[in-house]
Formats: structure tokens, sequence, C-alpha cells
């Protein structure tokens, strides 16, 4: 059976990984965030978690009360720095809420801010509108950045002591695959290598509901990203080696959340060689007249 | 959109809103920023570095200027499906028969269509140079954009998309072709960035 929660250390690290991805563009980042969350609100509709915006006050209740079931409030303006936007993107608002002290002046709320889970679902809303917003916003180049949120995550994890560090990308993989396991994130994970030399990375999960709920969702509405945050830190790993991954080509998901999953991987090397260069300028080239 | 304390209500009414908001730039046009790096070049080789937040609205208005000022191009999409694009494109006032395409996003087994040869999702470097030179050979094209050199990077290590660009833009110098590279800026592709600089006749960094 599926996992109904996941660690909210692995949401405060997704969260953590987008945000800290985005930095680099200044302000100009809630353009993207916005969409992030426009998209997160349309999946929470679509899926039933909250009302729709056509029952008026309905969907705000729906939605305020699945956040601080989830131990996320809102921020109110006076907590940020002067000159500061004056209020915040629900992805910074639920990082906000996760970074904030438990200590006063922040006021007590009726939300359990102890709670070491949050649903699946809100962890699912993320991952579909980091995905939307970035396909939409950059097509399949929005990888390069899914895959820089891969690389935060690792650091926030390690920095936080969930995942401890090693030099052997084996060993830190089987590390990340452990505390993602513990974390709820898929009952089980394998891999596999396939080819020779290798140029297939073959994945197989149980009870993975990425898959089953946002993967499927994002393929369907013609998306070629892949969100996978178990994936995305595996790549930055494997990018220490020179490893590259390409598309999943090929997916099965059975209806009980099993997944096996088949990716290009290129080793490193050069893949366009001077004699590769020579070929195509000898091509001769007539156009139409 | 913004998480205000009237809760969620404004958040859902700000659907609309994120969608419709658009980009005040307040920037020159992509046309403009070409003139003025290459305005004595007959058919320039341009690298095109454009910002992600605006990517789309500055590849429009660089793919409108290529094409008012040299006729019908071909267009590479390694990033959305031509389908996707000739939508968009129309949209925006470009007529459909301005363009062929080059689709190597598209889930689709290779075939070659009267406006597009559809590769599938080819990562090859090699595959993408051979259908380049096959499709200039078959059709009457007036420039060349390829969108974009930042999706070449991913599957591939940065020397090998340098050299690949550096044999394209030599090709179509030798057809006397102009040509568009677009690099999104994001911190991967800022070492390539220089290196491409170095046999294109302008850089225009197309927005902030």
């Amino acid at each position: 059976m599926a996992n109904r929660e996941i660690d909210r250390t692995a949401m405060n690290a997704l969260l953590v990984g987008l945000l800290k991805s985005l930095e680099y563009l200044g302000e100009q980042r809630h353009e993207i965030l916005d969409k992030v969350e426009s998209a997160m609100l349309k999946y929470l509709v679509e899926t039933g978690n909250i009302a729709s915006s056509g029952a008026p006050g309905k969907s705000g209740r729906s939605l305020t009360r699945l956040l601080a079931n989830n131990g996320y409030g809102s921020t109110h303006p006076r907590h940020l720095p002067l000159g500061s936007r004056p209020s915040l993107n629900l992805i910074e608002t639920m990082a906000h809420s996760a970074r904030r002290p438990k200590s006063p002046p922040y006021p007590k709320r009726r939300i359990s801010e102890e709670k070491d889970k949050v649903d699946w679902v809100l962890y699912e809303a993320v991952l579909y509108g980091m995905t939307r917003a970035l396909d939409d916003q950059l097509g399949v180049q929005g990888q390069v950045i899914l895959d820089r949120i891969g690389s935060s995550m690792l650091d926030y994890l390690i920095s936080l002591g969930a995942i401890k560090r090693s030099d052997d990308p084996n060993i830190l993989i089987q590390r990340v695959i452990d505390y993602f396991v513990k974390a709820g994130y898929a009952k089980s994970f394998r891999f596999e290598l396939e080819g020779a030399p290798p140029d297939t990375f073959v994945s197989r999960y149980e009870s993975a509901r990425y898959y089953t709920n946002v993967f499927r969702r994002t393929q369907k509405e013609g998306s070629a990203l892949l969100a996978c945050p178990l994936c995305l830190i595996g790549h930055s790993i494997w990018a220490t080696e020179g490893w590259r991954f390409g598309d999943v080509f090929e997916v099965r998901i059975s209806s009980g959340g099993n997944v096996l999953a088949k990716a290009r991987i290129y080793p490193e090397g050069e893949r366009f060689t001077a004699k590769d260069a020579l070929t195509f300028s000898q091509i001769e080239v007539r156009p139409p007249s | 959109m913004r998480f205000g304390p009237d809760g969620a209500r404004c958040i859902l009414g700000g659907l609309k809103y994120a969608r419709e908001r658009s980009v005040d730039t307040g920037l020159l046009r992509v046309g403009e920023l070409i003139d003025m790096q290459a305005s004595g070049i007959e058919n320039p080789v341009v690298l095109l570095s454009v910002n992600p937040v605006i990517y789309q609205t500055r590849v429009v208005d660089a793919i409108k200027y290529f094409s008012e000022r040299f006729g019908k191009g071909l267009y590479i999409t390694l990033n959305k499906p031509s389908a996707v694009l000739q939508g968009v494109f129309e949209r925006s006032g470009l007529p459909q028969e301005s363009l062929v395409y080059i689709d190597s996003i598209t889930n689709t087994p290779e075939h070659v269509t009267e406006t597009c040869h559809f590769l599938g999702r080819m990562r090859e470097l090699t595959d993408l140079s051979m259908a380049l030179a096959k499709m200039m050979s078959e059709r009457e094209v007036n420039f060349v954009f390829v969108d974009s050199v930042s999706t070449l990077l991913i599957y591939n290590d940065s020397n090998s998309v340098a050299r690949f660009c550096h044999a394209v833009t030599e090709k179509l110098r030798s057809l006397n072709l102009p040509a568009a590279l677009v690099l999104v800026e994001m911190e991967e592709g800022k070492g390539i960035a220089a290196q491409l600089a170095q046999f294109c006749d302008a850089y225009v960094e197309a927005g902030k």
C-alpha cells in the first residue's frame, strides 16, 4: 500500500532545493515561483484535495486547513525584512514556516508544528508544480534547474545529518536510497545498469507515488522532465563521475505502484569528436535553387 | 500571485493573474540589440543569451526579427515540440510558412513531413548534424535558429557542444546563411558562452 505521508525533512529539502536553485535569478525568481504555485493549486484542486475556486470561501478554507494540518501557516508581512515583498509565494511561505523558530515572538497556532511527517499529496503538489512551471517556462532545458535542485537537496540533507557524506559515489547513492526509503518515498528501490558498455539505467520501485501520481500525469501532459527527487540527487552524484542522464524512454507503472523505468545514460567522454566535425564539414550541402 | 492574510481565495483568484501577467522587460527588442552589435554584417551568426524568466518572449522576438529580415528559416527545436511552437509563433503574428523545423523533442519515430523533420527524442549530435545538412539541401532556407545550446549541455560535455556549434556555424558561413544560437542564462552554461562567443559575430544578452 502506498505511503500517505513523507518525512518533513524530505519536503524541507525539496523546498530549500527549489528556492536555492532559483536564487541566481534574484527578484525575477518570483516569476517562476508564481508559476509553481499556480500549478500546485491546480493539482490540489484537480485531485480533490482542496475545493475549486468555483466555491468561494470554501477553497480558501480547504487550502488553509491542508497547510495548517501539515504545519504550514501563513506569514505576516511584518516578519519580513524591510524592503522585501509585502507577502510571500506559497513555496516561500512553506519554506519560511519550515525554518521558523518555535518560540515567541511567533504566535502559537493550532497547527501541529512538531509533526515530523507531511501529507504525500502536498509533496506531490510541489513536485508537480515545479515540473509544470519549468516545462512551461523552459521546456526540456528546465531539467538543468531540476538537476540543480537535486544537488541542493543533497547538500541540505547532508548538512542536516540526514545523509552521511561519502566520497565514494556508490556508498553515497546507497545512503540516499536508504534515506528516501525510510522517509516514505518508496517501499523499496533497486537499480542496475544495462548494456556493455552501460548505456541504460534501470530503476525498480515498489510503491512509488511520484510515478503513479505525478510522473504519469506530467508525461500525459507532454512534459519530458523528470522530477523524482531520488533521481535528481542521483544525477548530481553520478555527475561527479562524468555521467549524464537522458530521457526516461521506457516506463511501466503497475496499479499497485510498482515501477520499472529505463533511462539513457551517457558516460564521460566526448560525443562529437574532431572526426565527427570533419565528416560534417565534408558533407556537400547544395541548397535547392 | 501572493499568499496574503486573506487566505487561499486570493491565491486561487491569482491563478488567472499569474497566467496573464506579462514580463515588463523595458528592454530593447532583440532585433535592435543584434543591429547594435552586428549592423555591418550581412549574414550575422549571433549567440543569443536569454534570461530564463523571459526566455519565451525573447525567442519569439528573435525569430520574428530573423524572419522579417531574412525570410524563411530553419528552426532546430530541442526544447518544445514543433507543434507547440507553431501555435505560439502563429499567435504572435508569424505566418506558419515562415519556418521549417528539425524537431528532436516530440516523442515519435523519425519521419519527415512537409514542414518538419522529426528525429524523435534523439540526443546524438552526429545525427543532428546529418539532419541539418539534409534539411539545408532539401529546403530553401535563409537562416538557421538553434533553440537551444543549453539543452545540448544536458546530454553532452561542453567540449562536444562547442565543437558541434563551431562545425555548424562554419557550415552556415560557407553557405552565407545567418544564424542564431540560443543559450539560456544558467550557471551551468557560463563556461561555454565564452567559447561560443569566439566564433559568433555578436553576443547578445537579451534580457536581465
